[in-house]
């Protein structure tokens, strides 16, 4: 067990997965390769209805009031996206940079512990080479999971990868349709290239890896496509009448999707959490208690011992996990980064 | 003369911009000569052992902050990342994080690289940029290729600026606010007397009104985070990120600054940053090599 | 006698434990209450209490909190001292210490020991110089002086046996001369964050300043004027659990003002370019003004020396600068502006000049760099006219040339 005087109170880890913010634009399935026009934001007023149950005996008992009451212009201000009327394809377009150094924390006050997690890290990537992780971040390009709820009923959708650093030029396209965002089964020759290149720079073969990605989404002429929703932390005490009520990301005035968004996606592979099987919620992104955002629900407890702290705790002074994919989980959360000293544990 | 490392165009993304807890914007001085001490150290393992960055200066080209302004809001909100869920599916509590995306230009003045591949040097240079460091707490995703030039004459000066077109940089203006506080004023009023915008009304001789406004100071007058102020003793202290390094506490300091246009710069150390500590007063800052003469009096 | 302000505070306090407990009583049982209250809040039960509550706040002028709401810190007490630095730091404004709350229940000893007694110093001051008067004061039969002293001013205590900072801190490495550093763990001033916002509040929503907005709006006039201060930004700390934060986050609803830090940045929707001449109306002479008018001075009663000169370069400068910078800010613009209709009489120096879509072919003839140097040059001295009309001197011949150096020596600016 963890022997007390290998504590480091300070240690943190930078994120070796760097993507960009994803800029959207239109076009159309057959001159996608050619061109493409940005994506601005519109603001629309909506008329709600409404829908919440009046309660209110005087409104509800008088008709004429009541009536008055439903009609009430509830309108609401609310940011969207879309195509237009000749476009029916959207291409989002980002950079993702791989860097290498996972073994080395960013901050660490402990000499001690410093020294067996590299040890620990180093004999991981002899052992593993991250070909596991690798696999499965590259599967999470070429399956288009990034493009989040834009994927959903789409006819075509193309990813094309482009590696941008380094002398020889190398790129790959996907069929995004083939490949499933259940599981990571598939064995597909271009995505074990792929894979290669970024466990070559996640386990320091390579500086680091840099690479364009095009995603081409057929989702029909006209149609809505989904940015990034901005969370405003409101602070402005102003009346809530005529506030937006939804606002969507743009950067220069093109609809964007965030990179924490993308890089959530490409890290949804975690399939080792506990409840995997019976749970039926799918790959889960890489988080120190496997929390699941939408759902509110952490899948990685301290007192299932999955969680990253319990883990780690015994994986980087050294001790073997029993289960390799627990080995694969807590390297999946190094390469994510984050702030892991150990009296924030609790 | 001076030699110059010069990276063009640098894009990074979701910086911090909580340049002090005061303002929000720009990120702080401490972080660009932070990134510079932070290179030459990489810099001098490698194969340049007597590298200094003497000093540095920093361009903005383009800056978009991440608040937001509904119609009718006195004040702008942060918008904010989503934070992990912690181990009970909850959002924990957490302070604030501003950022914003910017494209800068980063000038080093360079000392003791003595006889060198020029261009191996620039190429090991972005490809640290690139591949190893960020930039303000931000994510680099793009660099234009260094390059090493030497100014030693005013059209050599000239032609730097010129390519630094269009852009600011930021200039201290600590002048300000020392002569208003040596008037009595304290810090604070002596700072937002120069950040204020004043209305006043006029009455002409056919009793004519006109409201005016203006600022007590002309130029692109802002607040700017530039150093620290020790505000414990220096010595040991439990959870420091590293104890064999003296620690203390220590708050952002702010003083008043300008942006102006490149061009304006007659001489680079007007645009040049160089650390400074003066323990006497527990201030650790960063300061200009030499201050532009801005006022006209 | 008791001090009355210390009285009320007691029978406060006493009211408020009362107020939920009387209802629904018999007098018999309201009675007994009545009595348990009495002796609950006399001076010589409450007093030796709240000193051995004292220790659960601490006092300091940076607390952890704003920095990460679960850090953990010493609570620093800065003794930073006043000077004309130019710096907003500690010190150089005066501000209440905040309190670290570590349980709230025993946030009204934070509130007694800032009461203000007769004198107008607070409890706290007179612990602090054990004065005659507070020994007076505290003089009852459960406890001796000095046990209420030390229990109440352990509020000044650090609850930390050593001195520690908190991982979930910035802590900066700050390099000195040599290869030496200095690790910087960097906390927040909370009393200095919300005087700032007080003092800002007080510039835009005191009486003095609603009154005169009104005049401005009303159109009427008015001696004093306002201001504003715009581009405000606000942060929270502690969002719904604020009193956790520190006493005064929780005073000040748990928002903080952020001033913008920012460059100059071009609003492409408020910003159009000129349509017939970027040298006629287009450039509006109101900000110019007050350099014009300082320039005519100086022609007027300068003396004739170096300074003299040097002030008119100056101020030439200044003029030309602006000038400058708004071509710059108008090149930002999207590329291509300049073809459509509706600039077609703008002359097509400027065009090349102002619009990005020309940059290739400025440096093909220099022929509209010259006529911009010569518009600029013609343009200062119509300005100098129209602003100092009849007084006004004739630039001509001898100030011209100085005009024109000045702009020459700008050339790489309008390139």
């Amino acid at each position: 067990m963890a022997k007390k005087d290998n504590i480091a109170s300070v240690l943190a880890f930078e994120k070796k997965f760097v993507p960009s913010d994803g800029f959207m634009y239109g076009t159309t399935w057959e001159q996608r390769h050619d061109s493409a026009v940005v994506l601005k934001l519109q603001e629309k007023s909506v008329r709600g209805t409404i829908s919440n149950r009046i309660t209110k005996a005087a409104i509800k008992n008088d008709p004429l009031k009541l009536n008055a009451e439903v009609e009430k212009a509830n309108l609401q201000r609310v940011d969207s996206c879309a195509l237009s009327p000749n476009q029916d394809t959207l291409k989002l377009q980002f950079t993702l940079k791989i860097l290498s150094g996972v073994q080395q924390p960013s901050a660490c006050n402990n000499q001690a512990f410093n020294e067996s997690y590299t040890q620990a890290a180093n004999n991981y990537i002899e052992t593993e080479g991250f070909n596991e992780l690798a696999k499965r971040y590259a599967m999470n390009i070429a399956n288009a999971r990034f493009l989040w709820r834009n994927r959903v009923g789409a006819e075509n959708i193309e990813v094309q990868v482009k590696k941008l650093n380094g002398d020889e030029e190398q790129s790959w396209t996907f069929d995004a349709t083939k490949f499933s965002i259940r599981n990571f089964d598939h064995n597909d020759a271009s995505i074990d290239t792929l894979a290669e290149k970024i466990a070559a720079a996640l386990s320091g073969a390579d500086d680091f890896l840099l690479l364009e990605i095009n995603a081409y989404a057929q989702i029909g002429k006209a149609q809505d496509v989904y940015p990034s929703e901005e969370l405003v932390l409101d602070k402005s005490s102003g009346s809530s009448k005529g506030k937006k009520s939804k606002i969507l990301y743009s950067i220069n005035d093109i609809a964007g999707m965030h990179s924490q968004k993308i890089g959530n996606a490409l890290r949804t592979i975690d399939t080792w959490y506990p409840e995997y099987l019976e749970a039926n919620t799918g790959p889960i992104a890489i988080e120190p208690y496997g929390a699941v955002t939408n759902l509110g629900k952490a899948y990685r407890t301290p007192k299932a011992k999955a969680d990253f702290f319990t883990l780690f705790d015994r994986f980087a002074r050294g001790e073997s996990l029993e289960d390799k994919n627990d080995t694969h989980y807590v390297m999946a959360v190094l390469v994510r980064g984050g702030v892991f000293g150990e009296s924030t544990k609790d | 003369m001076k030699k110059i490392l010069l990276i063009p165009q640098i894009e990074i993304l979701n910086a911090n911009a909580l340049s002090s807890p005061y303002t929000i914007g720009f990120p702080a001085m401490t972080a660009w000569l932070g990134a510079t001490h932070a290179l030459e150290r990489q810099l001098r393992e490698m194969d340049y052992p007597n590298l200094r960055f003497k000093s540095m200066a920093v361009v903005c080209h383009h800056i978009n902050l991440q608040t937001y302004k509904g119609a009718g809001d006195y004040v702008h909100s942060i918008i904010g990342t989503g934070n992990p869920l912690d181990k009970t599916g909850k959002r924990p509590s957490f302070i604030e994080e501003a950022r914003c995306h910017l494209t800068v230009s980063l000038i080093m003045e360079c000392e003791g690289l003595g006889f060198i591949d020029e261009d191996e040097f620039t190429d090991a240079t972005v490809q640290l940029l690139r591949g190893k460091m960020k930039l303000a707490g931000g994510d680099i995703l793009k660099t234009a290729q260094a390059k090493l030039q030497e100014i030693d004459d005013e059209a050599e000066h000239k032609a730097l600026m010129r390519s630094l077109m269009p852009g600011h940089c930021l200039i201290e203006r600590r002048d300000l606010m020392q002569q208003a506080m040596a008037t009595g004023q304290d810090a604070i009023d002596a700072l937002l007397d120069y950040l204020k915008v004043t209305h006043r009304s006029h009455v002409d001789e056919q009793e004519k009104i006109t409201w005016h406004s203006e600022r007590k100071e002309k130029g692109w007058i802002v607040p700017i985070a530039t150093g620290f102020h020790g505000i414990s003793e220096l010595g040991q202290a439990k959870n420091q990120r590293d104890p064999e390094t003296p620690h203390r506490f220590a708050e952002s300091i702010i003083t008043l600054g300008e942006f102006i246009m490149p061009y304006r710069v007659t001489d680079l150390d007007q645009m040049l940053w160089h650390y400074h500590t003066d323990l006497n007063t527990n201030l650790y800052l960063c300061q200009q090599n030499k201050q532009v003469n801005l006022s006209s009096t | 006698m008791l001090d009355p302000v210390i009285q009320n505070f007691l029978n406060e306090r006493k009211a408020n434990w009362l107020k939920s407990r009387l209802k629904n009583k018999t007098e018999a049982e309201q009675a007994l209450i009545e009595q348990e209250a009495t002796d609950k809040y006399a001076l010589a039960t409450w007093l030796p209490d709240a000193a051995k509550r004292a220790r659960q706040l601490s006092l300091t002028s940076h607390p952890g909190k704003f920095s990460h709401p679960d850090a953990k810190t010493s609570s620093i007490i800065s003794d930073a001292q006043q000077s004309a630095d130019g710096f907003l730091r500690t010190g150089n404004a005066k501000v209440n210490l905040d309190v670290f709350v570590g349980n709230a229940a025993a946030l009204d000893v934070h509130k007694f020991l800032s009461l203000k007694l007769a004198d107008g110093n607070t409890i706290l001051n007179h612990l602090e110089n054990k004065t005659a008067a507070i020994k007076q004061q505290f003089s009852i039969s459960t406890a001796t002086f000095s046990d209420i002293e030390q229990g109440l001013l352990a509020i000044k205590q650090d609850s930390h046996p050593c001195t520690t900072t908190d991982g979930k801190l910035k802590q900066v490495y700050f390099p000195l001369a040599g290869d030496d550093y200095h690790l910087l763990s960097i906390l927040s001033p909370s009393g200095l964050l919300f005087k700032l916002k007080h003092q800002i509040n007080n510039i835009r929503f005191s009486d003095e300043a609603k009154v005169a907005r009104k005049s401005r709006k009303d159109n009427h006039a008015h001696e004093q004027g306002f201001a504003d201060i715009y581009g405000l930004s606000a942060i929270g700390y502690g969002g719904s659990n604020k009193q956790n934060i520190s006493v005064l986050n929780s005073q000040n609803g748990g928002i903080a003002y952020l001033l913008p830090s920012m460059p100059p940045e071009l609003n492409p929707r408020t910003t159009q370019p000129p349509k017939t001449n970027f040298f006629g109306k287009f450039l509006w002479l109101k900000p110019y003004e007050e350099d014009f008018q300082k320039f005519h001075q100086l022609l007027v009663h300068g003396k004739p020396n170096i300074h003299t000169r040097q002030q008119r370069d100056w101020l030439i400068r200044s003029i030309i600068y602006q000038v400058i910078d708004y071509a710059w800010l108008i090149r930002r613009l999207e590329p291509g502006w300049s073809i459509t209709e509706t600039y077609q009489q703008l002359p097509q120096y400027q065009k090349i000049w102002l619009d990005e879509h020309h940059a290739p072919v400025r440096s093909e003839d220099t022929q509209w760099l010259d006529n911009v140097k010569q518009e600029l040059a013609n343009w200062f001295i119509r300005a100098y006219d129209k602003i100092i009309e009849e007084k006004k001197l004739g630039l001509g011949d001898e100030q011209l040339p100085h005009i024109k150096a000045i702009i020459n020596d700008c050339e790489n600016a309008l390139q």
